[in-house]
Formats: structure tokens, C-alpha cells, sequence
């Protein structure tokens, strides 16, 4: 498949494919129609929130807060990350800590966090924060002690200052792993917070999925999906092209699949 | 010993350290800082300050006589085994439908190119968001959680496969086909060893996501399972169970994942050293 028009328009089929068996299937009874609409009529119902401006509302609340909780990850993350990775008695001190707390789930602690920040933009932000935040000092930690030494050592013997070191050296060789560790952790990120809406929160897209559910709007709730996975896709795409304008000579980055 | 400590080698100093005391255990020292600041800060926070604070925010103490309690008396036992029957289920569904598929698609190239855009689009969806449709047709039970946990991490595993087998050497592929291997013996005896780095990366990834969103789903619809325990107690006003609960989560999820990367060094010992950039989540 190297030439990109068989290839998009190969994709296209299989899409009008999948949407067509999916269609038939509902329509005919094959699929419980009432709990699995056709996609006519979820693309529809999309269309509605669309122009009425409902889902651009929600998504507008909901990305704000997940960005403003990943802009706070990575700008804290990262320089704590460099700081344990470069100071060995912090590092022993509270890098064991860190790989501890890292398996568990955030999403267990929007339960808490509630009643100490009540229902604010803050809980979100927050808990997302804190969901990509630890990976992401973790990746930079992991990153700063794989750095090759003799890289350092050589910009030193030449009588590089310490700031070029860091901006010239240090950063660009954690940087690959840096986009990477976003890529994998701005997934979770994403997800705590539609959980953390669907818990709690009186406007966001997941809360736009509870209310559709409540009121039994199956084809408002599949259309509420569709808005969220775009967000994703959209998301990973942009860390994506970051990654390749960043760290474009990383291997990672070539690869054609980067899941 | 008095020239040791003006002007100490290296390995004098190193040594002294040792003889004086074991290495192991100022390690263990320096490392039990952090959760000591942790604990420390935790337990000023929820003596100082306003009632509301104290309320909500149990002393570390109280926290571990009600983990010690529930645990005797079997309660967070049961609830911790019910989040890894939930959790294991969906992974396991995941895994076995995610490395089957993605070996199949993997081995139609078309196929594969044809359906990249769903699958990333599928890969790149929230699983949890799933989690309202999945209540509607299964109803507020363990199938729920479990499913929308497979449906979570099933792309991840799926993918990672199938660009395992994808980006093998074909020199390997034309020397086995040369030898006349081939059908299950060629699977299973060069494809599946040679895909394992990729397979165990999406397998890891899958993990974390499994997880995830088991327990976010136990927290939302959940009858039973430690997010149950935790959305329960707070509505309930007994935070100290629900912080007990938390760390219930926390040792699950540090079981599951020491045992993920042992069998991971057992079973594709060689996957660790090929998997780089791959982070472990």
C-alpha cells in the first residue's frame, strides 16, 4: 500500500463498511435498536449538538480542564523529574515512594479529593494532574540516569557552561522519552477525568454521557462517545507531531506504528 | 584511621561506610524519607486546621486501625478479591482477543491498513466513556465492569501485536518458509517469540488501562469491589474506610503488577532489553 490514494480510499470503504453492517444490523433487529441505535441516527444527533452548540459548550469545559491538569503534569513533573534525577539523596529519599504510588489508579482517589475541593474545575484538574504527573517524573527520573554520562562528561571536558550542559545536552537526550511517557500517560489522563465527570459533575462531555443515559437518549450517549474519541485521537495526534518535531531523530518516532 | 577521614578514597570511604554500618540499610533509611515526609505531612494536615478538614481527612493512625479492622475481619479481603476478579476477567478477555486478533491482522496487510483509522480512533477512546452504554446493556452487574475493562485495553494489545508481527524480519519469515515451516509450528515457533517484546509492551499498557478503568467503573456503578467501598464510605461519611480501601487498591494494584513484570522475565525474558522507549504502564 504505497500509494497514499489506495490507501485512504481503502480505509474509507472499510469505515462505510463497518457503518453499513452496523447500520443493517440495527435496523433490522439484529442488534437491539434500542440500545444500540443505527449510526444514521447517531451522526444525527450529533449533527443537532453540533449546531446547537451543546457539545462545543462541554467540550470547551472539558478541555480546559484536562489541559490546564496535563500543563501542570508536565510543568511540574519534568522539573521535579530532572531535579530527583540529578540530586542522588532526593532521588533515594523519594523516587522508591514514587514507584510505589504509581500503579494505583487515580480514579480511586476522586471519591476524596471531592470533599476537600468540593465541585470545582479544581477536582478535575487536580486529579488529572495527578494521574499524568507521577508518570511523567517518573519517565523524566528514568530518562536522566539513562542518559549516557560520557555525553555530559565530554560537553564538561570541553568546557561547556553548566547551562549549555543542561539545555544542550541533558534536555534534548530526555526529551524522546519525555513525549513518549506523555503519549502513554495523557491516555489516563483522559480517562480519570470522563470518570470524574460522570461521577460528580454538572457539565463536561462526561456528563453529558449520564445525562443522556438517565434520559434514555441512546444515540445522544453513542454521539457523546464519538465527541471523546475525537478528543483523544486529536490529543495523541498533536503529542504525536510534537514528538516527531522534537525528537524526529529518535527511532521511537520513525516507527510506524506508535502504540 | 585518622588519614581515612582528612583525605578518604573512594573506596576507603565506601568501605569505613560498610564496616559501620550496612549498606542495605542506609539505603532502606534514606528511601523510608519519603514516605516519612509523606505520612508526617498527612498527619499535621488532619490534627491542624478546621473541623471540616478533620472530618474529611482521617489521622494516618485512624486510617490504619480501620484497614487493620476490615482486614481482619475479611471485609476488604472480599472486596479487594471481588476488583481482581473484575480486573483479571477483562484483562483476560482482552489479551486472548487482543493477541489472536492482532496476529490475524497482522498476517493481512490490506486488512490491517484498511482498518487503521478505526482502530486508533478505538485505541485513543476513553474506555471508561464507554461505561454508560455497556450499564445499559448489561446492567449494573460484574459483567459491566469487566467489559468495559476489556474493551479499554483490548486496542492497546491489539495494536502492539499486530505491529509486533508486522515489523518482523523477513529474512526470518523466507528462511523458515526455505525449511518448510510452517502453519501452527511457524506461529508458535517464530512468530509468536519474535512479536513477544511488542506483545508484552501492549500487554503492560493494557494492564494499567484494565485497571484503571475496572476500579473507576466499581467507584461509578459498582455493587461490590474496593471502588465500591470507596464511593461508599465517603457518600457515608466514613472517610477513614474509604482512605483504608485506597490502600487496598494501592496493594492490588502493586500486586498485579509485580506479578505482571515476573512473568514478563520469565516468560519473554528477552522482551525487556528490545522494548526500549516503551514505557512500563
Amino acid at each position: 500500500m504505497r500509494r497514499p490514494l489506495i490507501r485512504i480510499s481503502s480505509q474509507i470503504t472499510a469505515l462505510l463498511l463497518l457503518l453499513a453492517c452496523w447500520e443493517i444490523s440495527s435496523r433490522s433487529g439484529l442488534l437491539n435498536s434500542r440500545l444500540v441505535p443505527p449510526p444514521t441516527r447517531v451522526m444525527d444527533s450529533l449533527w443537532v449538538g453540533l449546531r446547537d452548540g451543546v457539545f462545543l459548550d462541554d467540550t470547551t469545559i472539558s478541555l480546559r480542564r484536562l489541559l490546564i491538569g496535563l500543563g501542570v503534569a508536565v510543568s511540574v513533573g519534568v522539573p521535579t523529574g530532572l531535579l530527583f534525577g540529578r540530586i542522588r539523596p532526593l532521588r533515594s529519599a523519594f523516587y522508591p515512594l514514587l514507584k510505589f504510588v504509581f500503579p494505583i489508579p487515580v480514579a480511586a482517589l476522586i471519591p476524596v479529593v471531592l470533599v476537600i475541593t468540593g465541585i470545582r474545575d479544581l477536582l478535575y484538574v487536580s486529579i488529572v494532574a495527578l494521574a499524568t504527573g507521577i508518570p511523567m517524573i517518573i519517565a523524566t527520573v528514568d530518562a536522566v540516569r539513562q542518559t549516557d554520562p560520557i555525553l555530559l562528561e565530554t560537553g564538561a571536558t570541553l568546557g561547556a557552561p553548566r547551562v549549555s550542559l543542561f539545555s544542550r545536552i541533558l534536555i534534548p537526550a530526555i526529551l524522546p522519552r519525555i513525549v513518549h511517557a506523555s503519549y502513554v500517560s495523557f491516555a489516563i489522563g483522559l480517562i480519570v477525568l470522563i470518570t470524574a465527570e460522570i461521577l460528580v459533575s454538572t457539565r463536561g462531555l462526561g456528563h453529558i454521557l449520564v445525562l443522556a443515559q438517565r434520559q434514555y437518549r441512546v444515540a445522544d450517549m453513542f454521539a457523546g462517545i464519538v465527541v471523546i474519541g475525537v478528543i483523544g485521537m486529536t490529543l495523541s495526534a498533536v503529542v504525536r507531531a510534537l514528538g516527531k518535531r522534537l525528537a524526529g531523530w529518535e527511532e521511537v518516532y520513525l516507527a510506524k506504528e506508535w502504540t | 584511621m585518622e588519614r581515612e577521614s582528612v583525605t578518604p578514597t573512594m573506596g576507603e570511604s565506601v568501605q569505613a561506610k560498610v564496616r559501620s554500618l550496612p549498606l542495605w540499610l542506609i539505603q532502606v533509611a534514606v528511601g523510608l524519607t519519603g514516605p516519612a515526609v509523606l505520612i508526617a505531612s498527612w498527619w499535621y494536615l488532619s490534627i491542624s486546621g478546621s473541623d471540616v478538614r478533620s472530618r474529611y481527612l482521617p489521622s494516618p493512625a485512624k486510617v490504619a486501625a480501620v484497614f487493620g479492622e476490615a482486614t481482619s475481619r475479611g471485609l476488604l479481603i472480599l472486596e479487594a478479591w471481588s476488583t481482581l476478579v473484575h480486573f483479571a476477567l477483562g484483562f483476560l478477555i482482552a489479551a486472548g482477543v487482543g493477541i489472536v486478533t492482532g496476529i490475524t491482522l497482522a498476517r493481512f496487510q490490506a486488512l490491517s491498513t484498511a482498518l487503521h483509522p478505526v482502530l486508533n480512533f478505538l485505541r485513543n477512546l476513553p474506555g471508561i466513556a464507554v461505561l454508560p452504554v455497556f450499564a445499559l446493556i448489561l446492567g449494573l452487574s460484574g459483567a459491566t465492569i469487566s467489559g468495559v475493562a476489556a474493551f479499554a485495553s483490548v486496542w492497546f494489545i491489539l495494536l502492539n501485536t499486530a505491529a509486533g508481527v508486522e515489523t518482523m524480519d523477513p529474512v526470518t519469515l523466507d528462511t523458515t518458509r526455505v525449511f518448510g515451516v510452517t502453519g501452527w509450528r511457524r506461529l508458535i515457533h517464530v512468530i509468536l517469540p519474535s512479536a513477544a517484546p511488542r506483545i508484552a509492551t501492549g500487554l503492560r499498557l493494557g494492564l494499567g488501562i484494565a485497571l484503571v478503568v475496572s476500579v473507576s467503573s466499581e467507584i461509578i456503578i459498582g455493587r461490590s469491589g474496593l471502588g465500591f467501598v470507596i464511593a461508599q464510605s465517603m457518600a457515608t461519611l466514613r472517610p477513614a474506610r474509604a482512605y483504608a480501601a485506597i490502600i487496598a487498591v494501592g496493594l492490588v494494584a502493586w500486586a498485579v503488577f509485580y506479578a505482571g513484570e515476573k512473568l514478563e522475565a520469565r516468560v519473554v525474558p528477552w522482551a525487556k532489553q528490545e522494548a526500549r522507549g516503551a514505557t512500563t504502564r
